[in-house]
């Protein structure tokens, strides 16, 4: 009570109640008692001796003052009045509205007013307010009001104040849905129950917040770019460089299953499409013993469940692609979603590109989910996705040497059903079964590249699982046991010349040199065959809780298993790694600051075509690394999230090449570092987080070579992100600002004529040892949303780079013996504006 | 399923569309200039027309064993180097120049098929001798010169023992070829002025072709060789529908002058005598039937600037034209231009025509 009293804004004066008061307090709640088992929307009038003026309190309590007689007495020609509230745009009902009616006199006109058709009517109120609130479903019912004109109201904690003035004729019934605006921000606020594994570095944000980065194009995989401990992609692509690891040693998940391809062509777009992403979990590194097979730092996108109030729908315009999303309920227990995203970027890229080279990408992407509860301790959900992006690159030179002719097709499609079942609030089971099929076609024809032929068709099946047992044994204890199985079955037709492997492989590692190919001399090699990999790690995590939940220990096991057939057995052998984890975590203050410690021991088997016979070596061990993190996090605030870490990576067993055997598991590397978060999660409108990193990782291909950059190396890294509802119009504001150490290159000291290409053949300094010059860029969003009564349509004005920096991205050479050179920079100021409509 | 090449394949056209959309609109001069010292063209054979430019060998019963015998003692080597000088040029009169040719034998050259090892590449003053390179085998000097194919058999033979030994193959597993086995070996040429100074890089510049090495094994037949394209004549006029003349090339002997005016443009029609384009059937696995071969060719000049670097058969023709952004300098009398024309499998034949530029 002295709580309900504190906000109704009367002040200390009420602090004491009257008796008067508490005796229509206790009849009041004797009479909700009573109506208990009636509608909750039947009109009850308020007693006019409180009313309380309206107000836009977000939990403004029920006004005092209750007729303490009960209601009136019905109006012998009542007319029924009920009808709906709804969220404008929407159009989800809204529940717990308080509808007042007033009867309502209408004034005449104010003859010294100016004229003006959107004005109110003038009037007063002539009468006793009654007042209703709304169900679940958003209805609401008056059954005893007189024929007349009545004032309504619309109040609650989720709308704006809503006013309509509403005429109930004679034997008539009246019903009206109202549409009344979202009081708050539409920006999503997730709320995660407590993990039961607890990880020692994870960023977990809504997608709602990343879609709203400048810059990433509503991608909210792209987004991750953004955070700390991620390098800046070269050319704004699809790169992830999580702690200095090679791109190819972080993985993506959607829902725990890998993404064979995270982007469509150039990166512009992730291939799972964002509005089926509901949250993203980015962890850099040390992660759980759950995943694995990655010496980088891992993604895990959320789908969402589709909704199941009512149909929706979303369709997205921009300049790059369009896609369209449908959801809702088939049955009360079955609900569908299902999208399909379609690239136009081909159709304005010639617009931009005028030269010989002209490319002709096209991607496609869908999703169907799908979920089920045929109990309420079972839940059963399905997703399938896919992707497919073909490339047509054609260059019509008179030199038939740099003649283009190259089609090139990607198709991925994975299905996951997951079954979820809860024995208990403490125990929990996990079964997901996947599968997929993975179609990469590759020919230049004829034509060729430059005359020589590259044929390519691979064909993967995979086949998954990933089971999980949650027990809470105490409320101290909680164990986590779990298989994570992956299986594929790679069937490949390959024609290419045998050019040598130059770009290091998987690891990221390589010579820096060129290689100086005399390519259209070569012959073909064809390699043929089918290549079975069956990765199978059942893992235990515990997490014992001490010291009322102030300090938490993690052991973690992980045992990984590698059997990998190839050749009709000609190779075929396991390889084993054992992969143990902790994670040590205590609050030194309760809430406000946390010291967290982890270590985790990861591997990875080289990509197919590394351990392939005629252009790898099947005979390579998987690359292996061990994470250490160190660091802090502290919330000063409900909403602002302060971290720091300090990590340090040892990677040993490197996957580079090897001018004999192609490639060998001797390079060697390391990486230290530090990252810092500033996150201010939404308050009053605003959002964004400040990432910092500083770290250097460096790379050497044998023990026996010295030490040097890797080639991703970006020693600092500075990211600031805001994203700002503005007070007028609705508009929301966002900006990125970024500075980056500029990305290194091996630099050219000199050139060999290669009289057979009648080109250069670069003779090349220190192995990345010089560097670009910095980056750094403002990108600024605007977006504005209109909301009609059951749509809404959104506007938004990306603009990329808006001081138009000329951030170098690559160094080229050229003239006599390559002593001219030149830099290529990256996007110039470019708008991108894009539209959306939900309904 | 994927490849390195693929992905170097991607990586190449990615970066080439970044640059494409993003603009590399540079000041880097253009390929075709030749103001200083400058190797052209390498060919492999004798300067007759339509001389074979492989060496071929074959694996035979010997005294001792398998034996590997050359179908030829010698291979001509012949180099096409620009050294322009003259009235308005930086080097007023000629300079005499030094020819060194090298054979690179490091690893990735012999086991990577068409890649120049690098430590082939050690060529700037700071490195050390080359003479003193163990990647680098010093094959004898000269614009011209005969290599005595006997100074190939250790490094091919070496190449086939560890091929054939299973050393490459990572695996342990030997895939015993059923064709002639083809290697590329890299043929290096340092050309320098006699006297110069080492320190300056208009002094001095280095070559690269590979040399086609084809073995057969017991059992096995070689391949009809590849011969030199033949370059024909090239025809010159004012315009591109215009009656065009042909231009008289330079000759060992002599190097008679073409007047053309200064400033004015010259439509060029190049090509190659018939013969020039041969059919052959690739001997790899792709599976590939008979092909026509491809010829290229490559223009070079002293001043001026040609429409395109590189042309093929099927578009021979190209737009010199003299009065924009590299015009001759008012003292210079004359002008030099080159053709080179190349076939896909390492031939080539080169032209040099002298322009005498008139006011």
């Amino acid at each position: 009570m002295q709580q309900m009293l504190k906000h109704d804004g009367l002040g200390p004066r009420r602090k004491r109640m009257s008796f008067r008061e508490v005796l229509w307090i206790g009849l009041l709640l004797s009479c909700r008692i009573a109506w208990a088992d009636e509608p909750t929307t039947v009109a009850q009038p308020v007693a006019p001796a409180v009313t309380q003026p309206a107000t836009e309190v977000a939990e403004e309590p029920p006004p005092l003052g209750y007729n303490p007689d009960g209601g009136r007495a019905k109006p012998k020609d009542a007319v029924p009045f009920s009808g709906v509230v709804r969220e404008k745009g929407s159009r989800d009902p809204v529940a717990g509205i308080r509808v007042t009616a007033t009867p309502w006199r209408e004034l005449p006109p104010d003859p010294n007013a100016k004229p003006n058709k959107k004005a109110k009517p003038r009037g007063e109120a002539v009468g006793e307010p009654y007042e209703v609130t709304t169900d679940a479903e958003g209805n609401f019912s008056f059954e005893e009001l007189a024929p007349g004109m009545y004032q309504v109201l619309l109040r609650g904690g989720q709308i704006q104040r809503t006013e309509s003035i509403e005429t109930l004729a004679t034997g008539k019934k009246t019903t009206i849905t109202y549409y009344a605006p979202k009081r708050q921000s539409q920006f999503e606020v997730v709320v995660r129950a407590e993990p039961l594994k607890k990880e020692v570095s994870e960023q977990v944000l809504s997608v709602e917040e990343l879609k709203r980065i400048p810059g990433t194009q509503n991608d909210a995989i792209k987004a991750v770019q953004n955070l700390p401990g991620v390098a800046r992609a070269p050319f704004g692509g699809g790169l992830l460089v999580v702690w200095g690891s090679a791109p190819a040693d972080t993985r993506v998940y959607a829902d725990g299953v890998q993404l064979p391809r995270i982007f469509h062509f150039a990166g512009f777009r992730s291939t799972i499409n964002s509005e089926f992403v509901e949250e993203l979990s980015f962890k850099p590194g040390a992660y759980g013993a759950d995943f694995g097979r990655g010496l980088g730092g891992m993604i895990d996108v959320t789908t969402r469940s589709p909704k199941s109030d009512r149909i929706h729908g979303s369709v997205t315009l921009d300049l790059i692609d369009g896609s369209l999303t449908l959801e809702g309920p088939v049955t009360k227990n079955l609900y569908l979603a299902g999208g399909v995203r379609v690239s136009w970027i081909s159709v304005f890229l010639p617009l931009f590109n005028r030269s010989q080279f002209q490319v002709s990408p096209f991607y496609w992407d869908y999703q169907l989910s799908m979920r089920y509860r045929p109990t309420k301790a079972d839940d059963i959900d399905v997703f399938i996705f896919g992707s497919t992006d073909n490339l047509e690159a054609r260059v019509s030179d008179p030199d038939p040497a740099i003649n283009i002719s190259l089609d090139s097709r990607q198709y991925f499609s994975r299905a996951r059903i997951r079954w979820t079942h809860r024995f208990s609030s403490a125990t929990q089971l996990v079964v997901m079964p996947s599968i997929g099929g993975d179609v990469t076609r590759f020919d230049t024809g004829d034509g060729g590249i430059g005359t020589v032929q590259f044929k390519l068709e691979g064909l993967t099946l995979g086949y998954n699982l990933r089971t999980e047992l949650r027990h809470r044994f105490a409320p101290w204890m909680n164990i986590v046991g779990g298989i994570d199985f992956e299986g594929s079955r790679s069937s490949f037709d390959i024609i290419v010349p045998p050019v040598p492997p130059g770009g290091g492989g998987s690891s990221g590692e390589t010579n820096g040199q060129t290689s100086g190919s005399a390519i259209t001399q070569l012959g073909s090699v064809r390699d043929q065959s089918v290549l079975h990999i069956i990765r199978t790690a059942p893992y235990a995590i515990a997490r014992f809780d001490f010291l009322d939940r102030r300090l938490t220990v993690s052991p973690q096991i992980r045992l990984e298993s590698d059997y990998i057939r190839s050749y009709d057995g000609e190779v075929s052998r396991t390889v084993f790694s054992p992969e143990p984890r902790l994670v040590i975590s205590g609050q030194i203050v309760p809430k406000y600051f946390l010291l967290k410690f982890g270590v985790g021991s990861y591997s990875q088997l080289g990509q197919p075509q590394e351990l392939n016979r005629a252009f790898g070596n099947p005979n390579l061990d998987p690359q292996r690394g061990t994470t250490y993190v160190a660091g802090f996090e502290s919330e000063p605030t409900s909403t602002l999230f302060v971290q720091g870490q300090f990590f340090y990576k040892d990677l040993r067993s490197l996957i580079v090449a090897d001018p004999v055997l192609k490639y060998t598991n001797s390079g060697l590397g390391r990486v230290i570092g530090g990252d810092f978060l500033l996150r201010q999660k939404l308050w009053h409108g605003l959002f964004g987080w400040l990432a910092y990193t500083i770290s250097q990782s460096e790379r050497r291909s044998s023990p026996q070579d010295p030490w040097r950059l890797f080639r991703y190396d970006q020693t600092h890294i500075l990211t600031a992100v805001a994203s700002y509802k503005l007070p007028w119009w609705g508009i929301e504001v966002g900006v990125r600002f970024r500075y980056v150490t500029g990305g290194l290159y091996t630099p050219t000291v000199g050139a060999i004529r290669d009289t057979l290409q009648q080109n250069w053949i670069s003779v090349q300094g220190g192995v990345y040892s010089d560097r670009l010059p910095d980056f750094h860029q403002l990108d600024l969003r605007f977006d504005k949303t209109w909301v009609f009564n059951r749509w809404k349509l959104g506007l938004y004005l990306d603009i990329q780079n808006l001081y138009n920096r000329q951030n170098a991205e690559q160094i080229t050479y050229g003239g006599r013996q390559d002593f001219q050179s030149s830099l290529v920079t990256g996007i110039p100021f470019f708008p991108n504006v894009g539209l959306r409509a939900d309904f | 399923m994927t490849t390195t090449t693929r992905w170097q394949r991607w990586a190449k056209v990615c970066t080439l569309l970044c640059a494409v959309l993003t603009g590399c609109d540079n000041d880097i001069d253009s390929d075709t200039l030749v103001r200083e010292l400058r190797v052209l063209s390498l060919r492999i054979g004798s300067t007759d027309k339509f001389s074979v430019a492989d060496a071929q060998a074959e694996v035979k019963p010997g005294p001792g064993g398998l034996d590997l015998v050359f179908t030829s003692d010698r291979i001509d080597l012949n180099a096409t180097v620009a050294a322009p000088t003259g009235p308005g040029r930086r080097i007023a009169s000629p300079r005499p120049l030094v020819y060194e040719w090298f054979l690179c034998v490091g690893p990735a050259s012999l086991f990577s098929p068409g890649t120049l090892d690098p430590q082939c590449r050690k060529w700037l003053p700071s490195d050390p001798d080359p003479m003193k390179n163990t990647a680098l085998r010093y094959l004898g000097s000269g614009q011209t010169f005969s290599l005595p194919t006997a100074a190939l058999k250790d490094v091919v033979g070496g190449v086939l023992q560890l091929l054939l030994g299973g050393g490459s193959s990572g695996g342990g597993t030997v895939k015993i070829p059923e064709k002639p086995i083809s290697l590329l070996l890299p043929l290096i040429m340092r050309v320098r002025v006699d006297g110069g100074d080492p320190s300056d890089i208009r002094d001095r510049e280095v070559g690269v072709t590979y040399l086609r090495t084809w073995v057969a094994l017991p059992g096995m037949t070689l391949p009809s060789p590849n011969s030199n394209p033949a370059i024909g004549d090239l025809m010159a006029g004012a315009d591109k529908d215009g009656m065009k003349t042909a231009l008289v090339p330079c000759t060992a002997m002599s190097c008679p002058r073409n007047k053309v005016k200064r400033g004015a443009d010259l439509f060029l029609v190049g090509g190659s005598l018939p013969g020039s384009v041969e059919k052959y059937t690739p001997q790899d696995d792709s599976g590939r039937g008979e092909i026509t071969e491809t010829l290229r060719y490559a223009w070079f000049s002293t001043d001026g600037e040609f429409d395109r670097e590189r042309t093929g058969d099927t578009q021979p023709d190209n737009f010199w034209n003299s009065d924009t952004k590299r015009p001759a300098p008012a003292e210079a009398t004359s002008a030099t231009l080159w053709f080179v024309g190349q076939d896909e499998r390492g031939g080539a034949d080169a032209r040099s025509y002298e322009l005498e530029l008139t006011n």
